[in-house]
């Protein structure tokens, strides 16, 4: 696995602590977090409790940050009830590192099943690492180490070109979106999401969508055959009236 | 119309609500239903409870019983599986089924996902307590405090209850393999939860709107409560998997069922004038009823019964 350091502003993990009571809950919360929030409503909308096989992502830009978050990483810790514990790792980024972080995302998306195993242990380390110091009161880690793009999707496969855009979660569509986020120019105005997740309704897809400008979301649903653009916020009375 | 029902699982964390959830829906699927009510679970559901399933029976599977459990995952928050029910292949109702994490029955104020409990709890006509059968019969009172919390589900209900509005509350006992063998260690699971639950009894029979059914279900058949073991001021209840027996789960589907009996009932109750003139008209109103009271007739009598009773009766005429 190719890595690059990145310098990291903040960083949150959602888990468990094995004893009754000790529930799931975000308990780290570290650093100087802008886009926590979203990213917290987006996790309960769209990525917790979903099944299906598929990596569990998303990415937020906002203003002068980035935020990133990879869920369902398998701990090597257990509940009371012998379940495995399972970790969700958020970490958040100045914009600068804009395009290491959607390279990873692309990466996720990109490699073999074999490969993810690697890059979900890679970065459940470092959640078992801030979990193991929560009770610090900063952050303790400076930089993190993210994988970069090492092969390249298919450009034969039709573009993706969204506003709000959900998509079935398959190969080909995993490798269109990979395409669209290696290659994402941001407008610095507007506000951009992108989720890979399991089996999760077009409705709550629709209500993550609703929370920003522009969205590109992978799911499993059934619901979803190929892809559904999915519908932009209403205009306020104002801008109906002008016309844009 | 009620046209659109949900109901609630709560109970706390690891007494085995999802797990409850997979094997009843598969039980579920499997009942041949002449009565013309079919449940069907919407694409996404089905693949979710299947695939749980699927890996409780890999587990299973293994010749002995050890802690293998790891396969299999906690709820984090509130999941919604949505159903439809059927008559003679035609939509009927919604039912919307949520699972929550079971933290959250002790979660405090401010809470999203507990604000959320509370309104999924104030939707919902049915709300299932699943209750560890193993800390009823052997566990003290911290245990019981720990694993089941009989006090802080009646906090809950309270408020619930009074609103006037027709409730089933079912009791559904797991983990209680051990006592289901004869009448005697029956009457003894029994006798443990309404000592223990006591205070929400007394809630239910108080009022004319509830009522209540004791359901102890097999989840798995083959794993049986051995002893508590002791760890520091922690207590362990270990569990082993029986060679000799079969995953086979019993009396499962028996929540399910009076669930959708009595969702039916609340159903055919509400219609609007208009919509049971017509069903009078083409004469569907007595079809229904005879299917209805055919479905019901497949819940098991040997369950006790608190509160009013007449609200899961259901007669042909």
């Amino acid at each position: 696995m190719i890595t690059k350091p990145v310098v990291l502003v903040g960083a949150a993990v959602h888990t468990r602590n094995s004893e009754p009571g000790q529930d799931y809950d975000w308990y780290v919360k570290a650093g100087d977090m802008q886009l926590f929030e979203s990213m917290e409503e987006v996790y309960r909308l769209a990525l917790r409790d979903v099944g299906g096989d598929v990596p569990r992502l998303a990415v937020i830009i906002r203003g002068q940050r980035v935020g990133f978050l990879v869920g369902d990483l398998p701990s090597k810790r257990q509940d009371h009830s012998h379940r495995l514990i399972y970790d969700t790792l958020y970490f958040e980024f100045d914009s600068q590192y804009q395009r290491s972080v959607l390279h990873t995302a692309a990466v996720l998306l990109l490699c073999s099943k074999k490969t993810y195993k690697i890059h979900e242990q890679h970065f459940t380390d470092y959640a078992e690492q801030l979990f193991y110091n929560s009770h610090a009161t900063h952050l303790i880690l400076e930089t993190v180490k993210l994988p970069i793009v090492d092969k390249q999707p298919d450009f034969s496969l039709t573009p993706i070109n969204p506003e709000k855009l959900v998509l079935f979660s398959n190969q080909v569509n995993q490798n269109r979106c990979a395409r669209y986020l290696i290659h994402f120019a941001h407008q610095e105005e507007s506000c951009f999401s992108f989720v890979s997740t399991g089996r999760v309704s077009i409705d709550k897809c629709q209500q993550v969508a609703d929370k920003t400008e522009k969205c590109v979301l992978l799911t499993l649903s059934a619901e979803v055959q190929t892809e559904v653009q999915l519908k932009k916020a209403p205009k306020s009375r104002l801008r109906r009236i002008i016309g844009f | 119309m009620l046209n659109r029902f949900v109901m609630i699982m709560v109970g706390l964390d690891g007494v085995g609500k999802t797990t409850l959830l997979s094997t009843m829906y598969h039980e579920l699927s499997r009942i041949d239903n002449p009565a013309g009510f079919e449940v069907a679970a919407s694409e996404d559901t089905h693949r979710d409870l299947h695939d749980a399933y699927k890996k409780l029976s890999t587990i299973l599977a293994q010749p002995t019983f050890t802690p293998t459990w790891p396969l299999l995952k906690g709820t984090a928050g509130i999941v919604e599986r949505q159903f439809e029910i059927l008559f003679k292949g035609k939509k009927e109702l919604e039912l919307v089924l949520c699972d929550i994490a079971g933290g959250l029955v002790r979660a405090k104020e401010g809470n999203p996902d507990f604000d959320e409990l509370k309104n999924k709890l104030e939707e919902a006509i049915v709300i299932m307590n699943v209750i560890d059968g193993s800390v009823l019969v052997e566990g003290d009172e911290l245990l019981s405090i720990q694993k089941n919390d009989p006090a802080q589900i009646y906090k809950l209900l309270l408020p619930i209850l009074r609103q006037g509005k027709n409730y089933l509350i079912l009791f559904v006992i797991t983990k209680c393999e051990a006592w289901l063998k004869n009448e005697k260690t029956r009457k003894q699971l029994e006798t443990a939860f309404e000592t223990q639950y006591e205070m929400i009894l007394k809630l239910i029979e108080g009022l004319d709107n509830v009522v209540g059914v004791l359901i102890p279900v097999k989840t798995m058949g083959c794993v049986e409560f051995t002893r508590i073991d002791s760890k520091g001021e922690e207590k362990e209840v270990i569990f082993v998997r029986k060679p000799n027996l079969r995953f086979k789960p019993v009396d499962i589907e028996q929540p399910q069922r009076y669930a959708l009996a009595f969702a039916l009932v609340q159903h055919n109750q509400h219609r609007s004038q208009w919509n049971k003139f017509m069903r009078w008209f083409w004469n569907e109103d007595v079809a229904f009823q005879k299917a209805l009271t055919e479905f019901a007739e497949g819940r098991s009598r040997s369950f006790k019964i608190y509160g009013n009773l007449s609200l899961i009766e259901v007669t042909e005429s």
